[in-house]
């Protein structure tokens, strides 16, 4: 009954972030995750976190401020902050061009180099996963380039993100109609068992996939993470300042192995923030090489 | 340096991850003996650990690695040169005198890549040394980089040897004059005018861009007179000069026939290609314009999309409004084109606003006339600027729409009008079964309404409600009530406080405390609620007990910090804390023990805000103890304390 007619109880009653406050916000976000909030956002963070306040009954924001230090709440809030912040916003097959440039271009060639070593293993990170649809779709895509073979290799991709929310509905693997918008139909029959309003992972793609909770700003957690053939990390970013941007990147280049690829959201760049991958052109894609 | 003794031999292994990481810690830990090693490493045809030298090298810089990095702009290798270029540009300022030898070197390449790390250095050293390169140096690619550097330094000191530059090859006054416009020194306009008759036809662009940039009112009158003779590109861009430096209202200050004149020339440069000229005629025609400025500004306007071009669509708008109510701005909120048809209601918008005396005469004529015309989302913005500018006049049109409208945003403009506004009792029962719309929204403007109504018939309609089956129409008359503060609503208030809702009790705690100003026995009727079993109730009235705090208060305050509830707690805490009630410091000391440390950081706070010597002297403990963030709590609160009695 708490809902019943809330705007009404709520009447009159708005809250502001003052200039200290998102000072102090901004930083401390910054400080957790890597995630840089710019000034011409702030009206974004006190409209988007206004509910969060109205929901804990807080007076203002530097009593949040507060909260997220001092509450014995304050983990859950925090992965509560981090939802609110990042938009998690993705499907099944996000950007077809781009994976097309992966399935023909970049997954054949690093099994074909596999193939010609006498190697069956196959390692991808998802760092920056949502609700687990990139990871998913990476896994179809390596079914339909292994297809039968696919049982005699050793695969794993490893998909990571900072919400322990979004984490928990990954694992479970269940998405509607919307996540598969961009999905080609064939694969959603292939790959999902439907009630007709649900769609639900067929237990063979899940087995290849291993979600874990990560924070892209610490550095030790980024290095256990086992070195990967291929790094997706796209649209994750741009949430970060240049600062961040370089000290991800550069992990990323650790955690690659020789000649490993890194692939990024089709509007990001490395433009100033790495020369150590090689850039590679195709049409609808770039995609980054380290060297081998 | 132990570290850096670690780190050399890493930097010499085979494994390129080794190195890699190794001039990684170089850099972390300031090794500047390794300095030679990770210039030689920034050399290696290896990204990964060039890119791992090249940030230690930024971050241990000094002469030494000035010294290291210079040579490098001489390999052979572009991506040596430009990764040591990068370096010497952050870095360089800490050893100047280094570099400006470099612009004496035999090789011009050499001369040019100083010229440009020295435009990073923003030191006044590097002005002297840039000026000589930029009049003496034999090689002119020299030149125009002394002449770009001295822009990027944009000090003053710089504008002599710049203006004597301007006799130079074109391709250096290219550069000189961005210097220029960047430096902007006054001695500096007559130098570009002098140039101006005899520059090519690009320079003399360039040169009227640079004095438009630098603002300098001398430069008008032979801006204005070189107007005349000039082709219709080159006179777009001196009028958008004119405007830059006069700014649009000075314009109405020129005769009435150079403002004519200049009218017309600001109606073609509205039709440039350029948006920076288009701009500069908007800013003009807003204050020398009439109807075909008008038109012309709407053309471009409807051009614009409405969420990428935000800023320039909220300058269109302003300039519109500053021109007046034109025969082009009431066509254009009746355009099948809808952008068109928001913008014109935007600047009708800020007309009305500014309309004499509040009133919105004329705009909201025709307004009114077209209402019925016109396309939906323009319907909503139409009620929205009547609503907050209209009188008294449109009454009847918002009882019509009452009456015969059915959107939610429109119901809402016209609630509030005859509302809030105008208070309007004949509207109060067409306004009522707005209550039971299908969106809260508008459910809360009626009832905002009501409330701002008031009256007999209002509060009989309201009492009646509250006694509804329906819970929603007994929370809306339940607040309602309170909000009308009427003492004799009291009655049904009490009633409310028992309701089986916990969400309608908790409005009419809120709703009795609103009766705290006119009655003095409220309180007889809340503190009981202090034991309702829904928190959220007890909350409400510990709140309201802080904000309408009175002394006798306090022993309930007190009893509510052993509610079982963190936040009951917390906002007992915090209301004993506002109102300095130094008799509750011995219970808040107690809840330094609680579990959870934000009860203890508010604790902490109110002690800070009461003061005295027991709370002085508890928090000089607190600043004693292990816990970082308790110390640096305890430290705000006793500078809270120390300032309070200094005042």
């Amino acid at each position: 009954m708490s809902s019943l007619f809330s705007k009404t109880i709520s009447l009159g009653k708005e809250l502001k972030i003052s200039d200290s406050e998102f000072r102090d916000l901004r930083d401390f976000i910054y400080s957790q995750c890597g995630i840089y909030i710019a000034d011409n956002r702030k009206y974004l963070l006190e409209n988007r976190l206004a509910n969060r306040l109205k929901r804990l009954n807080l007076k203002d924001f530097g009593e949040y401020y507060y909260f997220l230090q001092y509450d014995s709440g304050k983990t859950q809030e925090l992965s509560r902050l981090f939802e609110v912040i990042t938009t998690n916003e993705t499907s099944f097959y996000r950007n077809p061009p781009q994976l097309k440039v992966f399935q023909e271009n970049i997954l054949m060639n690093v099994i074909n180099e596999q193939r010609k070593n006498g190697k069956t293993s196959l390692r991808i990170w998802s760092a920056g996963c949502s609700t687990g649809e990139e990871p998913y779709t990476l896994a179809m895509i390596v079914h339909e380039a292994l297809k039968s073979e696919i049982s005699a290799w050793d695969i794993k991709i490893t998909a990571n993100d900072l919400s322990a929310r979004v984490l928990d509905s990954a694992r479970k693997g269940m998405y509607s109609e919307y996540s598969l918008r961009t999905t080609p139909p064939e694969i959603i029959q292939k790959y999902f068992d439907s009630d007709g309003r649900n769609y639900k992972i067929r237990p063979e793609l899940k087995s290849l996939v291993s979600f874990g909770q990560i924070n892209l700003k610490d550095k030790a957690q980024l290095k256990r993470v086992e070195r990967s053939d291929i790094v997706f990390c796209r649209n994750v970013i741009i949430y970060f300042d240049d600062e961040m941007k370089k000290q991800v990147i550069s992990a990323f280049y650790d955690n690659l192995l020789s000649g490993g690829y890194l692939i990024i959201g089709h509007s990001e760049s490395l433009h100033n923030i790495s020369r150590t991958f090689k850039p590679i052109h195709y049409p609808g894609a770039i995609i980054y090489q380290k060297e081998g | 340096m132990s570290d850096c003794k670690e780190y050399l031999p890493l930097l010499e292994s085979d494994d390129m991850e080794i190195v890699r990481e190794g001039a990684f810690k170089a850099g972390e830990n300031n090794c500047t003996e390794a300095v030679p090693r990770l210039a030689e490493l920034l050399a290696m045809n290896h990204l990964g650990i060039q890119e791992a030298a090249e940030s230690s090298l930024r971050k241990i810089g000094g002469k030494e690695t000035i010294a290291a990095v210079m040579p490098l702009l001489r390999s052979d290798d572009a991506p040596v040169r430009n990764l040591s270029m990068d370096i010497l540009r952050e870095i360089g300022h800490q050893d100047v005198s280094a570099l400006i030898g470099l612009l004496h070197d035999e090789d011009p390449d050499m001369r040019i890549f100083a010229s440009d790390i020295l435009g990073s250095s923003d030191n006044r050293l590097a002005v002297e040394a840039l000026c000589e390169a930029l009049l003496k140096d034999p090689e002119v690619n020299v030149r125009y980089q002394a002449a770009v550097s001295l822009g990027d330094l944009g000090m003053g000191e710089a504008a002599g040897c710049l203006n004597k530059a301007m006799e130079d090859d074109e391709w250096v006054q290219y550069s000189v004059i961005e210097a220029l416009t960047k430096i902007k020194h006054s001695s500096s306009v007559d130098a570009l005018v002098k140039a101006l008759d005899r520059a090519s036809d690009l320079v003399a662009s360039m040169i009227i861009d640079a004095l438009g940039e630098m603002g300098n009112v001398k430069a008008v009158t032979m801006l204005l007179r070189r107007m005349e003779t000039s082709p219709t590109a080159l006179r777009n861009k001196i009028a958008k000069a004119v405007v830059n430096i006069l700014g649009g209202k000075s314009l109405t200050l020129l005769t009435k026939d150079e403002r004519e004149n200049f009218r017309q020339y600001l109606l073609v440069a509205l039709k440039d290609e350029d948006v920076d000229i288009q701009d500069a005629a908007i800013r003009g025609l807003a204050y020398v314009g009439g109807e075909h400025a008008s038109q012309g500004i709407l053309e471009i306007a409807s051009a614009l999309d409405q969420d990428h071009d935000q800023e320039r669509l909220a300058d269109i708008i302003a300039n519109l409004a500053r021109i007046g109510l034109t025969e082009a701005l009431k066509q254009s909120i009746a355009s099948d084109d809808q952008n068109l048809a928001r913008v014109a209601v935007q600047a009708l918008a800020m007309i009305a606003e500014r309309g004499d005396g509040g009133t919105c005469s004329e705009v909201c004529l025709v307004l009114v006339d077209r209402f019925w015309n016109l396309g939906l989302p323009v319907q909503r913005q139409v009620v929205g600027v009547l609503a907050s500018s209209a009188s008294e006049k449109a009454n009847d049109f918002f009882v019509d729409i009452l009456d015969r409208h059915d959107d939610g945003t429109v119901l809402k403009g016209a609630v509030r009008f005859l509302g809030v506004k105008m208070r309007n009792q004949d509207v109060v029962d067409k306004i009522f079964p707005l209550l039971d719309h299908q969106y809260d929204d508008v459910k809360e403007a009626a009832l905002e309404a009501l409330i701002a109504i008031n009256g007999d018939e209002v509060r009989r309609r309201f009492v009646d409600m509250s006694t509804s089956e329906d819970p929603i129409h007994r929370l809306m008359a339940v607040f309602a009530l309170g909000k009308i503060g009427q003492p004799g609503n009291l009655e049904q208030l009490k009633i409310a406080l028992e309701d089986e809702i916990p969400d309608i009790r908790k409005v009419a705690v809120e709703a009795v405390a609103e009766l705290c100003g006119e009655s003095g026995d409220w309180s007889t009727h809340v503190l009981p609620k202090l034991s309702d079993e829904n928190k959220d109730v007890r909350l409400t009235v510990i709140e309201i007990l802080g904000r309408c705090y009175e002394k006798e208060f306090l022993p309930h305050l007190l009893h509510a910090l052993e509610d079982e509830d963190d936040w009951v707690r917390i906002r007992a805490i915090d209301a004993i804390g506002e109102h300095r009630a130094e008799e509750g410091v011995p219970n808040l000391l107690e809840l330094l023990e609680n579990p959870n440390q934000f009860v203890v950081m508010k604790v902490i706070e109110a002690l800070g805000n009461i003061g005295g010597t027991v709370a002085f002297r508890s928090l000089l403990e607190i600043s004693d103890s292990d816990e970082y963030e308790l110390v640096r709590a305890a430290e705000d609160a006793i500078a809270k304390i120390q300032e309070s009695q200094e005042k």
